[in-house]
């Protein structure tokens, strides 16, 4: 089998030279999912025939002659909360178990017209809730670096499957670090996008204003090139934005690996004292880092972050409780028609059998947060220090480009070792929150540390300057 | 957190908890309620703004059903209906006899 790097611009590189067939790239990672995917679990459904057929069309294209594009014949896995027409799409949940996608989402018809072959539907927490991957309703994923550890989650499945090179890039959605908590723990870069610069039609909505599609890859270079192919205005999504033309991504400028001058940001809440010291020891050699590069460091306050979480999981269940509501045995999923003399006992039976424990304990929190009485206290509440969120990042960058931080306050921990302590797994989440409740971009980096588990840092950027964390992130990946 | 919540919430959302993990589920319930009531003792009032761009929306435009989804997309969609009955979906009677 020929050996070649797990990169977009190389394998495009290989094809366009002759060096490397579409045909080869599919059949090695096919080979990669049977020899390893038994014990990873990355994946929930394998295309294997579409994909041989994809590539014996690109092949004929290459035999031609032609030149293939940067994304034709690249292998990419989809989270399974993304809707591919005709391929089943359970968002993990035994309530979508036998559930078929009548459309393709958004995202899916963009990366299909740029050539992407899609390799199968990868794990994640159920309805993309959870920082492990175990509240998956069918398997669980483990970290390909070490089978005994969590690969993050909700989008484990989708981080898993490109850390054992059983997929060149894959896509999934971040609503609270579900793209870049993953990308950390397995040791591979994930973007998630400013809200509103990607559609969200087709993707499964969990908290509709939060969420948001991003793409999981070995470089930020080949995250540019997804977002470049996905991104833009929807009729589908209302809240897709018409990107403007200065912020389109620009590969001229992040391949540019000139970043004196600019200016990142650190904050005492976003890098505490306290973290944990293999993560305080990473992030002071990615500041010396920037500094040996002409980047300036300057001191940010972002004093109302520390209640990101608490803001999050008010505002997050609440959207949960209201978007679960439309699983309720009628339409589509699990069904107890026939176990059932009324329509609320269908309901119930269908709902209390279909959705799992944390689902639950979610839908249950946002009744709770949005009932009478309680709805000010908490929603109203929230929703004002979101504001408050917001104005600490527009202050922070009018003086810098970026804000570093650490992704995770550690690297991976053990299977099982937080799945009973649901506040415990909530607080995974400190540091890739707050982007999410700004709606900024952020990014998560990874570095290579001996003897050690993979370990992320997260640069986040202001509203679509992605181009910005991008160039940062690729001028850090092309010293290495 | 008392368990008669749990049941009060469950009935709201048409969930049922397990008797056997109730106990464990009200614990859970609780450290979170108590975390998030951390917002409470922020007393700082703001005014919550548009989110940072303007939604564009475009005017409402009726499309009849038959144009919109082509037969096999129809087809697609009452294949995943639990129950039809002459090309209608089947619901449970709201109302008993």
């Amino acid at each position: 089998m020929k050996e070649f790097e797990f990169s977009i611009e190389t394998i495009n590189q290989m094809y366009n030279s002759g060096d490397l067939k579409p045909s080869e790239v599919i059949e090695t990672v096919i080979s990669n999912i049977d020899s390893k995917d038994e014990e990873v679990k990355a994946y929930l459904s394998v295309f294997k025939e579409e994909m041989q057929k994809k590539a014996t069309e690109l092949d004929a294209k290459q035999k031609k002659g032609e030149k293939l594009t940067k994304l034709e014949g690249i292998p990419m896995s989809v989270k399974d909360a993304i809707l591919i027409k005709g391929h089943k799409a359970t968002s993990s949940a035994k309530i979508l178990e036998n559930y078929t996608a009548t459309y393709d989402a958004t995202v899916i018809n963009r990366l299909r017209e740029s050539g992407i072959i899609f390799t199968g539907k990868t794990n994640l927490d159920e309805f993309a809730m959870g920082s492990s991957t175990e509240n998956s309703a069918f398997q669980k994923t483990t970290n390909p670096h070490d089978k005994t550890k969590v690969p993050g989650g909700s989008s484990g499945g989708s981080a898993a499957s490109v850390a054992a090179k059983m997929a060149v890039v894959s896509i999934g959605s971040d609503t609270g670090g579900s793209i870049r908590q993953p990308a950390s723990f397995c040791g591979i870069t994930g973007l998630k996008p400013t809200y509103g610069r990607v559609s969200r039609s087709g993707l499964m909505a969990m908290a509709s204003s939060l969420d948001q599609v991003g793409p999981f890859a070995n470089s930020a270079l080949d995250c540019a090139y997804i977002l470049d192919a996905m991104e833009g205005q929807d009729d589908l999504d209302a809240t897709s934005v018409s990107i403007p033309a200065s912020q389109k991504i620009n590969f001229e400028y992040i391949k540019d690996k000139d970043i004196a001058g600019m200016k990142i940001g650190i904050s005492k809440e976003m890098l505490p004292d306290d973290i944990s010291p293999e993560i305080k020891e990473v992030m002071d050699q990615i500041i010396e880092f920037y500094k040996s590069k002409g980047v300036i460091f300057e001191d940010i306050e972002l004093p109302y972050t520390k209640y990101g979480i608490p803001t999050y999981y008010i505002l997050m269940p609440a959207e949960v409780s209201s978007n679960l509501s439309r699983f309720d045995g009628i339409r589509y999923g699990l069904s107890k028609f026939d176990e059932s003399d009324t329509l609320q006992e269908m309901y119930q039976k269908s709902r209390t059998q279909g959705f799992g424990e944390e689902s639950k304990r979610r839908i249950m929190l946002g009744a709770y947060v949005l009932s009478s009485g309680y709805y000010d206290a908490y929603y109203t509440k929230a929703k004002q220090v979101q504001q408050l969120i917001r104005n600490d990042f527009k202050k922070a960058y009018q003086k810098v480009d970026a804000i570093l931080c650490p992704t995770s306050p550690h690297t991976a921990f053990g299977l099982g070792e937080k799945i009973d302590d649901p506040l415990s797994m909530y607080l995974e989440d400190m540091f890739t929150i707050p982007a999410n409740i700004a709606g900024i971009t952020a990014i998560s980096v990874p570095v290579q540390v001996k003897n050690s588990l993979p370990i992320g840092f997260q640069l986040m950027g202001n509203h679509f300057e992605e181009n910005i964390v991008l160039k940062l992130s690729h001028s850090y990946q092309s010293q290495k | 957190m008392s368990k008669d919540l749990i049941d009060e919430l469950g009935e709201l959302t048409y969930l049922e908890v397990n008797t056997e993990k109730k106990k464990a589920f009200s614990n859970n319930f609780q450290e979170i309620i108590k975390h998030i009531d951390q917002l409470q003792d922020l007393k700082e009032e703001v005014d919550i703004l548009p989110y940072y761009y303007t939604q564009t929306l475009r005017e409402d435009v009726l499309i009849p059903t038959e144009e919109r989804y082509s037969k096999d997309t129809k087809k697609a969609i009452f294949d995943e209906m639990p129950k039809t009955q002459d090309g209608y979906l089947l619901v449970k009677a709201i109302l008993k006899n």
